[in-house]
């Protein structure tokens, strides 16, 4: 089958897994709870974007030179003591910039020491061993993490409080509390899951089409080759 | 074969049942047109062409076809009206609808698929993003503006006097019979409202154990418990006929796709929305609790269906046993 | 007496109003898969050590009242209860399924999230103790509920782009939706 657009397109997309292709929250389903109700408003998620950054990474490095050595049984509580550990300068530095928002989030911080996400990349043993590979992935997955959490948190900060960043924005006369809560904030990762699936499928349709025009016009041009001289065709006599 | 399937054809078909509450939902908005004017009418032809603009989009996405012979969907959009104030905004009743079609219905599949009453989605997403709206109702015999906002002085119903404790102060049994009472434009009319219940249990679109079974049971809790100081039998008067709940246990709690495929199921599907209607009208944040206990219900819908297989396997079973034995001996 | 009472009602109160699925979205990945024997198995699991670390914390918060720790440092003091609870569960699950499931059922948010949210109402061992059982209960519940969900959901023609996790999370929106006409206002966080 002649696939090259879609061979391309699938190669650029799976360098950067965790980003598009495997997306730990619209693909993965991995730290819900924080895109879900703690996504309300830019700056809270920018605070618990930060505190999964920190207490993520460290901990991802730590798994991947530590986790072939530590038995089964305490690799978790490990994982969990450490993030949670690396969460409490955190939790300094927001409360010095964001006091309000750190305090309206109440549980959502202090639990993203034991987030899937976190648990699922530390356990991931392709990469222990691999320090690079593990930083690389983390990155990526976080970015992830991160892009999917803006754009809800765009949404439902526009549409539910009409502000962003808090501050009002004039041409949203029309607020939708639902959104603000938390079945407000499942209800629009659900439309945006299927919403990128939707769009994913009709790239790689639209790919795939492109593929099968170009098959065939190249099939026709080895069967008829253009004949190669004057205006009407004929060959120029030497 | 030249036919499609199927080849066991029953005289029922979804059109049927929905034409039978069509026909049923026409003499509600007479009476809703009675009491507040045009503006009743022009409300439902609102909602359903934003239904109808709604079918289309989502059918064109889903790539499904596009046909006018089936009313499920206008059903819904003449459903939702009838359960607000005929003073609500044009903007709040689009934003029912669409929620009620785009979030409610297609996304489990469209017609047939949908696991929870579309109508009480509406509702509760509208009782919760308007609440001031959507809780605040013009005096019936008062015209209202057909187009434009309510200007009018808007007044609380039956139910929320009951929710704060207090006896409502809404007239006598016959005005609330009558629905010459403030309330939501289609769900005061009892009368009105029991004679669709008995025409559509009569056609055999509605089963009679759902809504007898319902009011029953919310009967009897109004009796046992009533909310404010008052004998158990205008408990249960008041109770039954404030807010939705009568309109509800015709329109929105049989529901063909939603609702329990059995008779003991059904039984036991109303007595539980039943009970749940009461707390949720007793300990809720609303002051009509019925939609969200309606939705809370049709979660447990598939366990009902159980329950009653279990328990006639249970009988059938018993029942072979002792005619077996019968012979034995 | 009195201490039943306020354990009985906790209990309920934590698995019906404030049930940490439906109205705070904690724990919500495991719901999206596994066969009814792991939900049980995950669901008392999680009961247990919810259960049991609810006692710990009790005493630690009491212990280190006098102290004014911030959210994560008494997040941290929870945790350790946790671990030390896990720790030891591990001889009582010998099964290596149970075993594998321990540490996911242990260290999760829901767990951590119902221990940190029991603090600030509860003055007393049976409040504490009922919200921890509580949780552990309703969040079991929640669990074979949206299983229930799934079941159903499977036998529908659903559009391809919400087959799978869309289609339950709007599943669970709705019921979360049916749950706030409960509660009526947003809970603390």
């Amino acid at each position: 089958m002649f696939l090259l657009k879609t061979r391309k397109h699938h190669n650029r997309v799976r360098r950067l897994p965790g980003l598009i292709t495997e997306n730990p929250v619209l693909a993965l389903g991995l730290a819900l709870p924080f895109v879900i109700a703690a996504s309300y408003s830019l700056r809270a998620a920018l605070c618990v974007f930060t505190g999964m950054v920190v207490a993520t990474l460290p901990t991802v490095l730590l798994a991947s030179l530590t986790g072939s050595r530590l038995p089964a049984f305490i690799r978790t509580p490990v994982y969990a003591l450490c993030a949670m550990a690396l969460l409490l300068p955190a939790e300094a530095l927001l409360t010095a910039h964001f006091p309000v928002i750190l305090d309206s989030l109440g549980v959502y911080f202090p639990v993203l020491a034991v987030n899937t996400l976190l648990m699922h990349l530390c356990e991931k043993e392709e990469l222990w061993g691999h320090p690079l590979a593990a930083l690389r992935r983390t990155g990526l997955a976080l970015a992830g993490f991160g892009a999917v959490m803006g754009i809800v948190a765009c949404v439902r900060e526009l549409f539910g409080a009409g502000t962003l960043w808090g501050m009002p924005v004039s041409w949203i006369s029309w607020r939708i509390d639902a959104l603000l809560f938390p079945f407000g904030g499942l209800i629009v990762i659900a439309f945006l899951a299927a919403g990128c699936r939707a769009i994913g499928r009709l790239l790689r349709g639209a790919l795939y089409q492109s593929d099968q025009r170009l098959q065939r016009d190249m099939l026709r041009d080895a069967a008829h080759p253009p004949r190669p001289d004057g205006v009407d065709g004929t060959p120029i006599s030497k | 074969m030249t036919n499609a399937p199927p080849y066991i054809r029953q005289k029922d078909s979804c059109r049927t049942l929905t034409e039978d509450v069509l026909i049923v939902l026409f003499a509600v908005y007479f009476m809703a047109v009675y009491y507040y004017g045009a503006r009743a009418a022009v409300l439902g032809v609102f909602s359903a062409g934003v239904a109808f603009l709604c079918d289309i989009v989502c059918k064109l996405l889903l790539r499904q076809r596009i046909t006018l012979r089936e009313h499920s969907s206008l059903v819904t959009a003449l459903v939702i009206p009838l359960l607000l104030p005929a003073s609500i905004p044009y903007s709040i009743l689009a934003a029912a609808v669409v929620f009620a079609l785009v979030v409610m219905k297609y996304p489990f599949g469209g017609v047939g698929g949908n696991l929870f009453n579309p109508a009480a989605g509406g509702f509760a997403f509208a009782a919760i993003c308007f609440p001031r709206d959507v809780f605040a109702y013009p005096t019936p015999l008062e015209r209202l503006d057909i187009f434009g906002s309510y200007a009018g002085r808007s007044v609380t119903s039956a139910a929320y006097t009951l929710k704060a404790g207090g006896i409502p102060s809404v007239g006598d049994f016959v005005e609330m019979l009558l629905g010459n009472v403030p309330g939501p434009m289609g769900a005061t009319n009892i009368l009105v409202v029991c004679a669709c219940l008995l025409y559509l249990v009569i056609r055999g679109t509605v089963r009679w154990q759902g809504p007898v079974f319902f009011l029953a049971t919310c009967a009897g809790l109004a009796w046992l418990f009533p909310r404010a100081s008052m004998p158990g039998n205008e408990s249960v008067m008041y109770e039954l006929f404030s807010g939705i709940l009568i309109f509800g246990a015709v329109f929105m709690l049989m529901e063909p796709v939603t609702s329990p495929k059995r008779p003991t199921g059904t039984m036991l599907y109303a007595v539980l929305t039943g009970v749940m209607t009461m707390l949720f009208r007793r300990f809720g944040g609303f002051e009509e609790g019925f939609p969200f206990a309606l939705l809370l219900c049709n979660a447990f819908v598939p366990l009902f269906d159980l329950a009653d297989e279990l328990l006639h396997r249970k009988i059938r079973r018993a029942r072979l046993v002792s005619s077996e034995n019968e012979k034995a001996s | 007496m009195e201490a039943i009472f306020q354990f009985l009602f906790y209990a309920l109160t934590a698995a019906l109003l404030e049930n940490i699925f439906f109205t705070r979205a904690l724990g919500i990945r495991h719901a999206m898969f596994g066969s009814p024997r792991e939900i049980l198995s995950h669901g008392v699991i999680l009961t247990g050590i919810t259960f049991a670390s609810s006692f710990l914390c009790y005493g630690v918060r009491h212990l280190l009242a006098e102290q004014s720790l911030t959210p994560v440092l008494a997040a941290l003091c929870y945790l350790a209860c946790v671990t030390i609870v896990y720790l030891a569960f591990l001889p009582v699950c010998r099964r290596p399924d149970l075993r594998r499931m321990l540490p996911v059922s242990a260290f999760n948010c829901a767990v951590l999230g119902a221990l940190i949210l029991s603090s600030p109402g509860q003055d007393s061992l049976a409040a504490a103790a009922g919200f921890g059982l509580g949780s552990g209960v309703g969040y079991t519940l929640a669990l074979f509920l949206i299983k229930t969900g799934r079941q159903r959901l499977e036998l529908i023609t659903l559009p391809r782009a919400f087959k799978g996790m869309p289609i339950l999370l709007l599943y669970t929106g709705i019921v979360s939706l049916a749950i706030y006409g409960l509660i009526g206002h947003q809970l603390p966080t």
